[in-house]
This record gives structure tokens, C-alpha cells and sequence, in this order.
């Protein structure tokens, strides 16, 4: 009896315990709009990428950034192809649109512009320094005439049957030459078995 | 060989008077956020059926009702509370026959739900959740008893998406319940 008696307490403790508040005004903010951090987005033909955020600004003011959560889109995938929250070239040159988009509703979309590379730059070499490995340094010439620009990515340097390339990196590679010849002809292609592969020949003398 | 037949012997004698059965149970609750100011107070009703003996185990399956009255995870102002709940729970449960006309008895089990929401990303939440029960069974004849009972219930919904992140919230649930079953 004394067990029926404990437990009724209980039961009407926690009947009373039940009713409590009841929230009646939601507390968590709801999303007012989406949009691209960069407006108006440019990308070098042979950078490796360039990384990209959004921002969530929610009805009660306050912002979030991210670069994940939303769904990236490119309108052309010959001039750039999107990942979660960067873009890489995929064309020497050109324009298309990015779009990220949660759902249909939310949705935000930037021009971007891919940067032509015009020229490749090498520092010299000797090329009757026959067995001896040499550095070459190099840089790029964009559209705008920007000069000096490290070449991160997108493209595989060759050399002539006379010579041979090693150790490529962003900025410089190692050659030998290996027969007597009056001159070594280099080749550079960009993007590289595409459709939009590009060739930049150089000849040392 | 040995163990497996003494294991056998001894869940056979576990449920030597084991029995189906069904019922329904109808409760107050009260449910706080952790993580939010929030909380709900409101009616849930809940069928379910078991098997296993009044007077020791029995496993139980049952789906609630819980009719909400707050307006916790809607933003819609179009509507004035989140919709209503509905779950399905998995319990073990142990009785005591201790000789005193009522059995009590302790219940744990984990369920999971989900509750009709109204914003713009998202239509409804799930939800998982664990409970322990305290409570009797006081027998009114060979078939019938009723249950009463208190539970604790801790719950998680899947996260809020606000596009840059996904947030989850927590909150505990203390029910009253009553409800009567029968054994076939």
C-alpha cells in the first residue's frame, strides 16, 4: 500500500511537473538570404584554384560563413568546374557563371572570369654545358598584363629528344642536356589532353 | 554446449507464462530544451503491444501521439505551432512480484520519430530518443490491469538547417502516464 501511495505522489508530482511553459514564439532564427562572398570572381588559367566562401544572413540579423552546405554549379565546365568551395580553370581564358543554390529557394549567382595566360618566361640556360643539370626558373604573363605570376598547376613541361626535364615544380625545373645540339626546344601544355589543351614553345639557344 | 542448453532453459523459464499483449496509455508531458529556452507541455496517447510475463520480462513495441502546442522549431508565421508527434519505441521491461498486490516495474528502451515542422528548408525532424520508465501494473482481473507509470525521456532532433551549419537540439521529457492492457 505504502508502494501505491508513494507512487501516486509521483505520478500527480509529475502531472503537475507536465504542465509547464509552453513556448509559443519560436526561438531559432530562420535563413533571409544566401550570397557569394565575391561578387565578381577571377581565376588565373593556371592557378590551382581559388577558394570561395558564402554567407547565410539570417532574419534576425546575424551571418554565418561557410563553404559547405549548398550545392556549386558552373554554367560552362569548359571555362571553370566548381568543388565544395573552390573553383579551378579549365580553359585558357574565358567567362562563365557560378551558382550555389540550397534547395530552389535560396540561390545566389557570380560572373567569373578566367584569366588567359600569354606567355611563359624561362631564365636562361647553357646549352653547352653538356651532362650538367641546370635550373630553370619560370613565370607566367596574363591577359592584364600581370607579370611574374608563379604557374601553380595545369601544365606539363617537355623537352627535345637532345634534353632532359626534371624535378618540375610551381616555379622552376631541372634540365640536362645530353647531346651536342645548337638548340633545345621546350614545350609547355596547358590543360594538357583536353580539348582546351595549349601550347607555349619555347627554343634555347 | 552446456551453456548454450543452460541459457536456453533459463530464457524458456523467463518466459514460461509469457503472454501477448496489448495496450493503450494516455499521459501528460513535459519537455525542456538544453540547448534552446524552450520547453512543451502537452497530451501524448500511445498503443503498443508485448510480450512477456506480467510478473518478470516482456519486451514491448509501441507508437505515440504526442499533440503539441508550442512553436518551438517552426518559423512559418502563417502557422501558430509546430505540427504534431509521432515515434516508435522499442522497451525491455522488468516487474517485481513482491507480494503486494501491485507489480512494479522498470522499462528502458530507445524509440524514434519524427515532428511536423513548418520552415522554409525543411518540412518535418526526426528524432531519436532513450527512456526509462517507473512505474505498476495493478491487475483488475486475469486479463486486464492497468499501468501506471512515469517516464524519462531524452531526446535528440536531427539538426536545423540553416545552410551554413546544422544544428541539433536536446531535450528531456518527464511523462505521466496511465493506461490499461490486455493479456490474451
Amino acid at each position: 500500500m505504502k508502494f501505491i501511495q508513494t507512487l501516486l505522489i509521483l505520478l500527480s508530482t509529475t502531472f503537475f511537473a507536465s504542465c509547464g511553459d509552453t513556448t509559443l514564439t519560436s526561438p531559432l532564427t530562420e535563413i533571409e538570404s544566401l550570397s557569394l562572398d565575391d561578387s565578381n570572381i577571377s581565376i588565373r588559367s593556371t592557378d590551382s584554384q581559388k577558394v570561395l566562401t558564402f554567407t547565410v544572413l539570417y532574419k534576425d540579423g546575424t551571418t554565418a560563413t561557410s563553404s559547405s552546405g549548398v550545392t556549386w554549379k558552373t554554367s560552362d565546365e569548359y571555362v571553370f568546374v566548381p568543388y565544395i568551395g573552390s573553383i579551378i580553370a579549365t580553359n585558357n581564358g574565358g567567362d562563365a557563371n557560378l551558382t550555389i543554390s540550397d534547395s530552389s529557394i535560396f540561390q545566389d549567382t557570380s560572373p567569373v572570369h578566367v584569366k588567359k595566360l600569354i606567355s611563359i618566361e624561362y631564365s636562361d640556360i647553357n646549352i653547352s654545358d653538356i651532362g650538367v643539370a641546370q635550373t630553370v626558373y619560370m613565370s607566367g604573363t596574363f591577359e592584364d598584363n600581370e607579370t611574374n605570376v608563379t604557374l601553380e598547376s595545369n601544365i606539363a613541361y617537355y623537352s627535345d629528344e637532345n634534353s632532359t626535364i626534371t624535378d618540375v615544380n610551381e616555379t622552376q625545373f631541372t634540365i640536362t642536356i645530353d647531346n651536342e645540339t645548337p638548340s633545345i626546344q621546350i614545350q609547355a601544355i596547358l590543360f594538357e589532353n583536353t580539348d582546351n589543351s595549349q601550347e607555349f614553345n619555347t627554343t634555347f639557344n | 554446449m552446456k551453456k548454450l542448453i543452460l541459457l536456453l532453459l533459463l530464457i524458456s523459464s523467463l518466459f514460461a507464462e509469457a503472454k501477448v499483449y496489448v495496450g493503450v496509455s494516455a499521459g501528460v508531458f513535459n519537455e525542456t530544451f538544453s540547448n534552446i529556452d524552450a520547453s512543451t507541455s502537452s497530451a501524448m496517447s500511445t498503443v503498443k503491444i508485448g510480450y512477456g510475463n506480467i510478473k518478470s520480462y516482456a519486451v514491448e513495441f509501441s507508437l505515440d501521439y504526442a499533440y503539441n502546442r508550442s512553436k518551438i522549431f517552426s518559423s512559418s508565421p502563417d502557422v501558430s505551432k509546430d505540427g504534431d508527434k509521432y515515434g516508435f519505441n522499442i522497451n525491455l521491461l522488468k516487474s517485481f512480484d513482491w507480494d503486494i498486490y501491485v507489480l512494479p516495474f522498470v522499462k528502458v528502451g530507445f524509440g524514434t520519430g519524427i515532428l511536423n515542422i513548418d520552415r522554409i528548408l525543411q518540412k518535418d525532424l526526426s528524432y531519436g530518443s532513450f527512456q526509462l520508465t517507473l512505474g505498476t501494473f495493478v491487475p483488475i482481473s486475469k486479463s486486464f490491469d492497468l499501468e501506471l507509470g512515469y517516464e524519462l525521456r531524452s531526446t535528440t532532433y536531427k539538426g536545423i538547417d540553416y545552410i551554413a551549419t546544422k544544428t541539433s537540439y536536446d531535450s528531456v521529457s518527464n511523462i505521466a502516464y496511465m493506461g490499461i492492457n490486455y493479456r490474451f
